[in-house]
């Protein structure tokens, strides 16, 4: 016998990300069979009403109240639902009411923060400029988080904060680690002697997390933006970068992650990382390893720059051989389908798979992709797949769709996907997985993942990983290992 | 001590007439916008620049807007708004934003931007959460679509009715669809715009909030956030480029709102564009 509870808050407004989200969160909740948080127009409460959610109570409110409304197995999850509501509500009133001591302006957080020496700028693009511009001015360093900032304002940023002594790191730098301490997304990784710079966020966070299953750790983690190492930008903020580790005594390795730099750019960057008097390791996906200096070692994936620096090899994951997943498969399932939250990851990907010598299309390709082969990489956090809906990263629900119609495909092989953990990123993407599978036949595509992810992570690895394994997908230690299956697999079914 | 003073950089018509009734409290604040009341209930909304300038939103030239908390009283004289007697901005009446007069070219100019329009917006089509949601806003378009057919019409049809306040959100889905279709129409200058408006309106203070009832009693007027004017005026430019920019940038004002309201703008042209067509084949063929 279900139970069906409403609570009415009147005239309350939330807004809407706020709303939606805390609704899904409810509907989630043990024991709740469905679950609402609308405001309570006439419309809506007869949407509630055909869904079985209304009560008297419910029925009462009127279009400037809101209604929590949900249907559960028993009084005790009803009850725990509505108070995990209350709560959440509690927190967003809060939130909403201006409580907090944030400090509104630069300025004052300045004189909160004296000793202060580094500035993040998440605002919309158009503002981060001037805003980055401010930093400088206090003397500080920059990180900034926003994207849309024009190529010109990058290059003005940059070369002001150059004169100043300082760096800016990004635009749509998503990622740091700076002292050992995680900046936006980042994963919970041991301190150590290697420090990272990288043009993207997700190869950034591959790395450092292969590095810590490794045993290595992370001084610093610099972004620097994908346009850095353009003719365009001329590496800026790496070449300060490489400076700033340098003179760093705790830092005893360099890795430079990146797409290839400009022509005008690279031998600037790679003649300054060899000079650095530290060792030093380039993972530039898809560049002539003879074009390096002979002082800087080539790793052509995430996997491989990982292993290098800490001189070992990376424990693979106990998965079935490629040949017995293939051979469950029926003749016609010969493609790889990827869909990537990652973009570096999707990239690399792609890399793993050409290296073999299979003809990749992807969204965000790399030189060697081509249009309309028989196996796609998509990156879904690209713009075409985020406007208007948040980063999968984020909301891994937006991958669902596109995970469903690649399982219910009859010419896929193999659904290849990748988990991003760390802070900022969703609570459980494991579950939003395992959910979108749960109605897959089982006659299905082989699913590989791979788990960017720590012990130490808000999301711990393990469970993330025991969830994808009971959903039935082969776990593989990295991307690369997940990629290289994937293409094993698709190999051994076009011989 | 030096008093900074900030400035607006728009304030829409209606905006301004909130404040010039000179005083009231904040009914609500969220992260990014507040909305203010006067004393006889209009509402406007302030937020910072990154606000996009429309009828009821004053948008102030800050990155760094404190926003007044709810219940905190307003006063608005000589041009300043100020929130429990401390200043908040300076507005420049001469500035007010006003939306851009209807215009409509020919048929084929807008045959031509909705072939250009049709992949950006129609793949997105009409989603929501809950499944009932999508029903009733579906069968809302097709009573919209069957209207304009009919203008004679001047009875708000049941479908129209139950899709004002329905969905989740500030503004629930189906106002911000019937927005954009509105705006649309009159940008068009369709005569049924007018007659869908005179419907809607009287029923806006029962069937929705307050909040989303001031965005739509706009829309009944021809009057939105200028992204959605951006959006029209592109697709009746025929402009690609304008039309792809003006529909990323729709894309992201608010939750799922700019969604929505470029959803309504797609059915109205779209209805329009076929219900002239077939009157162009009437008229050749008869």
């Amino acid at each position: 016998m279900s139970v069906i509870v409403n609570e009415v808050r009147k005239g309350f407004y939330l807004d809407s990300v706020a709303l939606m989200r805390m609704s899904a969160d409810i509907a989630a909740s043990d024991g709740v069979d469905d679950a609402v948080m609308m405001i309570g127009t006439p419309s809506n409460k007869q949407i509630m009403a055909d869904a079985g959610l209304l009560n008297e109570e419910g029925e009462r409110a009127g279009a400037n109240d809101l209604v929590i409304a949900l249907r559960a197995d028993s009084d005790g999850d009803a009850n725990r639902a509505i108070a995990k509501a209350k709560k959440s509500l509690e927190g967003g009133t809060l939130k909403s009411a201006g409580n907090s001591v944030q400090p509104p302006t630069l300025a004052s957080a300045c004189e909160q923060l004296p000793e202060a020496n580094l500035a993040l700028v998440s605002t919309p693009g158009s503002y981060a400029t001037r805003e980055a511009k401010a930093a400088l001015r206090q003397g500080l360093n920059v990180m900034i988080f926003s994207d849309n900032v024009s190529l010109a304002d990058e290059v003005e940023l940059k070369q002001q904060a150059e004169r100043d002594g300082l760096l800016v790191m990004g635009p749509d730098c998503g990622t740091a680690i700076i002292g050992g301490r995680a900046l936006a997304f980042a994963n919970a990784v041991p301190q150590g002697n290697t420090a990272v710079i990288a043009a993207s966020g997700t190869g950034l966070q591959e790395f450092s997390v292969l590095l810590s299953r490794m045993g290595g750790g992370i001084r610093h983690a610099i972004g620097v933006g994908g346009r850095d190492l353009s003719d365009d930008v001329g590496a800026i903020s790496t070449l300060m970068a490489i400076d700033l580790l340098a003179a760093d005594p705790l830092v005893e390795q360099i890795v430079l992650i990146s797409k290839p730099p400009g022509q005008a750019t690279a031998s600037r960057v790679f003649d300054k990382l060899a000079a650095s008097g530290r060792a030093a390791i380039a993972c530039v996906f898809g560049y002539d390893a003879s074009s390096l200096p002979a002082e800087v070692a080539y790793a052509g994936t995430l996997k491989g720059a990982a292993e290098l620096a800490v001189n070992a090899a990376l424990p693979g994951n106990d998965t079935p051989t490629a040949q017995s997943l293939a051979a469950k498969l029926a003749p016609a399932r010969k493609s790889i389908c990827g869909l990537y939250t990652g973009g570096t990851l999707c990239t690399e990907a792609q890399i793993v798979m050409q290296q073999a010598g299979l003809s990749v299309t992807s969204n965000a390709p790399t030189p060697a992709a081509v249009a309309d082969a028989a196996h796609e990489i998509i990156d879904l956090g690209a713009d075409e797949y985020t406007v208007g809906k948040p980063h999968p990263m984020i909301e891994p629900a937006v991958r669902t769709p596109s995970l469903q119609a690649a399982m219910t495909n009859n010419d896929v092989a193999v659904v290849l996907i990748d988990l991003v953990l760390g802070y900022g990123a969703h609570a459980n993407p494991a579950q939003v997985v395992a959910e979108a599978l749960t109605d897959a036949s089982v006659e299905r595509p082989v699913v590989i993942a791979s788990v960017c992810g720590t012990a130490g992570d808000p999301q711990p690895l393990q469970e993330q990983i025991a969830i994808l394994q009971d959903a039935g997908v082969i776990v593989c230690a990295c991307n690369a290992d997940a990629a290289q299956l994937a293409t094993d697999i698709a190999q051994l079914k076009s011989a | 001590m030096t008093v900074r003073t900030v400035t607006a950089t728009h304030c829409g018509a209606r905006a301004l007439r909130v404040l010039k009734t000179g005083q009231g409290v904040v009914l609500a604040r969220f992260d990014s916008t507040a909305y203010l009341e006067n004393t006889a209930g209009d509402l406007l909304a302030i937020g910072s620049a990154t606000m996009p300038a429309g009828p009821i939103n004053l948008c102030i030239d800050s990155t760094n807007l404190v926003l007044p908390a709810t219940g905190a009283a307003w006063q608005y004289r000589d041009s300043c708004l100020a929130v429990d007697n401390r200043p908040i901005a300076i507005i420049d009446e001469t500035t007010t934003w006003t939306a851009p007069a209807p215009f409509y070219r020919s048929t084929e100019t807008l045959d031509a931007g909705l072939a250009l329009t049709k992949p950006l917006l129609c793949q997105r089509g009409i989603m929501a959460s809950h499944r009932s949601v999508q029903a009733q806003l579906a069968e809302g378009c097709i009573a919209l679509n069957h209207w304009i057919e009919h203008p004679e019409n001047q009875q708000l049809p049941v479908p129209v009715r139950a899709m004002i306040g329905c969905g989740e959100g500030l503004t629930p889905a189906g106002d911000d669809l019937l927005c954009g279709y509105l705006v649309a129409l009159h940008a068009l200058g369709h005569p049924a715009a007018n007659t869908i408006a005179d419907a809607v309106r009287p029923k806006l203070a029962t069937l929705t909030s307050r909040i989303s009832a001031a965005h739509l009693a706009a829309a009944c007027n021809g009057e939105a956030v200028q992204l959605l004017h951006d959006l029209i005026s592109a697709i009746l430019c025929n402009h690609i480029n304008k039309v792809t920019n003006a529909a990323a940038a729709l894309d992201h004002y608010g939750h799922n709102s700019g969604h929505y309201a470029a959803a309504g703008v797609f059915q109205a042209l779209t209805c329009v564009s076929q219900i002239d067509s077939q009157s162009r084949i009437r008229s050749q063929t008869g």
